[in-house]
C-alpha cells in the first residue's frame, strides 16, 4: 500500500504532523527505531534510568564517533563505544520529548534575526530564520492548548511551587532581577484526556507515569490514529531525481522491510537526520539525498552556557523554613531572562535565559558527588557516611541552567565515520564538534547574575560550570532552513530545496537556536509545517 | 563538586579507561576475585551507628548482579575485577600477604596506599559507587533492604516503584 505521508522518528518534530494529518484523514505511518513504552512501564528506578541508561542504546551495538577541534586546530577522535561518549537521548516512541524537563520558553523577537540585528560575528556563520516570530506564534499557541503548557499566563495555571520561592523572588527584588514563574509542559489539572502532575519528584530523565508531562507520545501520537511501527530502524531512504520512493527499514529481527509514501518526513533527531540523507547516496545524489548543496549536517548547533549551583543550609532557616524548603515533590520553577539581550563595553549582545530549579533527586547521584573532601582527596568509611548523612540531611541544592546562543561555525557539522558500523552494519554519525568562544563569554556573563542571586539567598559551595561542552539532548541544525538553495538544505516550509516530497521537520532545521530550550520551538515548527502539508496533500 | 542537571554533560568516568589484563599469580590460590572484592566493599563501607548495616545493604550481591549485567560494559567488569588484582598486589608489596589475609588496620593502610595512585583512586571511586547503588538503590534489586539507606537519609522515593529489574 502506498501511504499519504511516512514519518521516521516519533519525537517533537514528527508527532505534531502525524496527530494534524491523521486527524485530517490522511492515512499517516510512523516508524520509531525505540521501543514503544506507555505510561504504565515508567517507573522512578533510578539504577535502571540513570545508571544503567535504560532510554539509549548499548553503545557497543550504536554509537556516535566524536572528532572534538581543540584551539590549535587539532582533532581529537573518540568512538562511543570505547569513551562512553554518546548523543543518544529518549530512544523510544515519542524521543527525547519523553525525558524532558518541559522547561517552556518561547524564542523572542530577535531570535530570528540574529545576523540582521547583531551583524556578523567572526568565525561564526549567523544567519536569519525566513520566518519571524509572527508567523510562529500562532503555533506556540497551539502548543499551549493542545500539548499543554502550564504557568503564569499560559494555557494551564501553574503548577504548585515550593515555599523556598519566596525568599528567591525577594532576593530577585533586592537584587533588581525580574524573576518569573517558569512555563512547564505539565498537565497541573486533569485535562486533554491526560492526568495531572503527581509530583513525584522524579521529572527530568525520567518518563512520565501519569501522562502530565507533554511528550510527543502521550499529548499527540497516542491522540490520533496514525500507524506507529516501534524498533524500525530506517536505514535508507530511495529517491530518483525528484521525489524520494522508498523508505528501507530493520525491524527488531533484522529483517529488512520498505514504506512507499507520497510525502517522507525525516525528524530522528539532529544527527540521526542527517545521517540518515548522507547515507543515502544515489546515482541522483552522490553526496546524500537533498546534498548536491553540500549543506546536509553543516551548521550543527547545541545550546550555550551550562550549569551552576549552590547549597542552601539548613543553619540559615528556621526550623519551620527548612522544613519548608526540604518539602519533596513541589516543583522550583523560576527564570530569569533580564540579560536576554544586554549592552557591554558599549556593544549590544544577545543573551539568554536562566532557569532555576532543584537539584535532581536522584539520590545515588547525590550521594556519590560526596566522595571527595574539601582537598579532593577520596574519602571511605565511617568518615564518607558521615559527610554524606550530614550534607543530604542538613541541606538543599539549588541549581540554574543558563541557555545562550551555541553559533553555528564551519567545525560543528555531522558526518559520517565509514571505519565504525552499528548493529544493522551502517556507517554510524560523526559528531565534529568545535565552541565558538564567544559562546562561553554570553554564557559566564548570564551565570554571574545567577550567582548574585545565589550569593542574596545565602547560599554556599556556589559553583559554576560554564564551557563549550555540547548537551546531548539540546541539539539542531545540520539541515538548516533558508531562502538561499545554496547555503541551506530545506526551503522555510522546511522541505528539501532538491526534492519535492522531503521534508524535516526535528530540530534540524534551525539555523539558530534562539537562547531557550528548544522542545516548544520543534514543536510549533512541526504544527505550522502540518498545517502546510495539509494544504498541499 | 556536585553539578549534575536535566542538562546531561560529557561523562568521562574511570569506566572509559582501558583496562588491563594482568597474569594471575599463586596469591589467587588462596584469594578468589569475589572475596577481594566482598572485603574491600566491607571496608570501604564503614560502620557509623545510623547508617544501615552493611548486612541490609547486600552488596556482594549486588556486585555479583553488575558483573553479569546486561548493561555493564565488558571493559567495566574487568576493570572492577583487575582491581581485585592490583589491591593484592599492593597488599603484598606492603605486608606479603594477600588483602584478606591482611587485619583490619592493615587493609585500611592497604587502601590509603593505592588511593596515592591515580589507577587506586579510580577503582576506590568505582567501587564506592557500586556500594551506594546498593544502599540506595530500589529493593527490587535485593539491595537497600527494608529501605534503611533511604530512610537514613530521609529520602522519598520517587512512584511508581519499578515492577521489575533491569539486569
Amino acid at each position: 500500500m502506498k501511504y499519504d505521508v511516512c514519518i521516521v522518528g516519533s519525537g517533537a518534530g514528527a508527532s505534531p504532523i502525524a496527530y494534524e494529518l491523521s486527524n485530517a484523514g490522511f492515512n499517516v505511518v510512523v516508524l520509531e527505531k525505540g521501543k514503544y513504552y506507555k505510561e504504565e512501564d515508567f517507573s522512578k528506578d533510578e539504577l535502571a534510568v540513570s545508571r544503567r541508561d535504560k532510554f539509549i542504546p548499548l553503545l557497543k551495538d550504536e554509537q556516535h564517533v566524536i572528532n572534538s577541534r581543540e584551539e590549535d586546530g587539532t582533532i581529537d577522535r573518540y568512538e562511543g563505544a570505547k569513551s562512553g561518549w554518546n548523543f543518544w537521548n529518549g530512544s523510544m516512541v515519542g524521543g527525547s520529548s519523553n525525558l524532558m524537563s518541559g522547561y517552556f520558553h518561547k524564542m523572542q523577537k530577535n531570535d530570528f534575526a540574529l545576523k540582521s540585528v547583531y551583524g556578523e560575528i567572526e568565525g561564526a556563520n549567523v544567519e536569519d530564520w525566513p520566518i519571524s516570530l509572527d508567523d510562529l506564534d500562532p503555533y506556540y499557541e497551539k502548543v499551549k492548548r493542545v500539548v499543554g503548557v502550564s504557568g503564569d499566563g499560559m494555557e494551564y495555571r501553574a503548577l504548585e511551587v515550593n515555599g523556598a520561592t519566596k525568599w528567591f523572588d525577594e532576593s530577585c527584588k533586592e537584587l533588581g532581577y525580574k524573576s518569573f514563574n517558569t512555563p512547564r509542559a505539565i498537565l497541573s489539572t486533569p485535562t486533554l484526556g491526560r492526568n495531572s502532575c503527581s509530583y513525584s519528584n522524579f521529572c527530568g530523565s525520567y518518563g512520565c507515569a501519569t501522562g502530565a508531562k507533554g511528550s510527543a507520545r502521550a499529548a499527540l501520537l497516542q491522540k490520533c490514529d496514525a500507524k506507529i511501527i516501534s524498533e524500525a530502524f530506517v536505514y535508507k531512504l530511495d529517491s530518483d531525481e525528484t521525489e524520494i520512493t522508498k523508505a528501507h527499514y530493520y525491524d527488531k529481527d533484522m529483517k529488512s522491510h520498505s514504506i512507499d509514501a507520497k510525502i517522507f518526513i525525516v525528524a530522528a533527531q539532529a544527527v540521526e537526520s542527517s545521517r540518515l540523507l548522507l547515507n543515502s547516496k544515489n546515482e541522483h545524489f552522490p553526496n546524500g539525498l537533498a546534498n548536491n548543496s553540500g549543506q546536509v549536517g553543516k551548521n550543527l548547533i547545541f545550546s550555550g552556557g551550562g550549569v551552576g549551583t549552590g547549597r542552601l543550609n539548613k543553619d540559615n532557616f528556621s526550623e519551620d523554613e527548612f522544613k519548608e524548603l526540604m518539602t519533596p515533590g513541589l516543583f522550583f520553577n523560576r527564570s530569569l531572562q533580564d540579560w536576554y539581550e544586554y549592552e557591554k563595553g558599549g556593544k549590544k549582545y544577545k543573551g539568554g535565559t536562566i532557569d532555576f530549579l532543584f537539584e535532581h533527586s536522584n539520590i545515588i547521584s547525590r550521594a556519590s558527588r560526596e566522595f571527595y573532601d574539601e582537598n579532593g582527596n577520596i574519602m571511605w568509611g565511617d568518615k564518607l557516611q558521615k559527610k554524606i548523612h550530614n550534607t543530604l540531611t542538613t541541606s538543599r541544592v539549588l541549581t540554574f541552567e543558563v541557555f545562550n546562543d551555541w553559533l553555528p561555525t564551519d567545525h560543528t557539522f555531522v558526518s559520517i565515520d565509514d571505519k565504525v558500523k552499528d548493529k544493522y552494519g551502517v556507517a554510524v554519525g560523526a559528531i565534529n564538534l568545535y565552541g565558538h568562544k564567544r559562546d562561553v563569554e554570553v554564557g559566564e556573563h548570564l551565570a554571574s547574575k545567577a550567582e548574585k542571586v545565589l550569593e542574596k539567598m545565602g547560599a554556599t559551595e556556589i559553583s559554576i560550570e560554564i564551557s563549550s561542552s555540547p548537551p546531548p539532548n539540546l541539539v539542531a541544525g545540520g539541515c538548516r532552513f533558508g531562502v538561499d538553495a545554496k547555503s541551506s538544505v530545506l526551503n522555510k516550509n522546511c522541505k528539501a530545496h532538491e526534492l519535492d516530497n522531503l521534508y524535516v521537520t526535528d530540530a534540524s532545521f534551525m539555523p539558530t537556536g534562539g537562547s531557550v530550550p528548544y522542545t516548544w520551538t520543534i514543536y510549533a515548527n512541526s504544527f505550522r509545517v502540518a498545517e502546510h502539508l495539509i494544504r498541499i496533500v | 563538586m556536585f553539578l549534575k542537571t536535566r542538562r546531561i554533560f560529557l561523562k568521562k568516568t574511570a569506566f572509559s579507561s582501558t583496562a588491563l589484563v594482568l597474569p594471575h599469580t599463586e596469591l589467587f590460590a588462596s584469594a578468589s576475585i569475589l572475596d577481594t572484592l566482598s572485603l574491600a566493599q566491607r571496608d570501604l563501607y564503614g560502620d557509623l551507628e545510623n547508617a544501615p548495616s552493611f548486612k541490609e545493604i547486600n552488596s556482594r550481591a549486588y556486585l555479583s548482579l553488575i558483573l553479569t549485567h546486561s548493561r555493564v560494559d565488558e571493559d567495566s567488569k574487568k576493570y572492577i575485577k583487575n582491581g581485585a588484582i592490583w589491591l593484592n598486589e599492593e597488599a603484598m608489596q606492603l605486608y606479603t600477604k594477600p588483602y584478606i589475609k591482611l587485619s583490619s588496620s592493615e587493609r585500611q593502610k592497604t587502601l590509603e596506599s593505592i588511593a596515592t595512585y591515580t589507577w587506586g583512586e579510580n577503582w576506590i571511586d568505582t567501587m564506592l559507587r557500586f556500594i551506594y547503588e546498593a544502599v540506595l538503590g530500589d529493593t527490587i534489586y535485593g539491595v537497600n533492604k527494608n529501605e534503611s539507606g533511604w530512610s537514613w537519609l530521609n529520602h522519598l522515593s520517587g512512584l511508581p516503584r519499578p515492577k521489575e529489574a533491569l539486569l
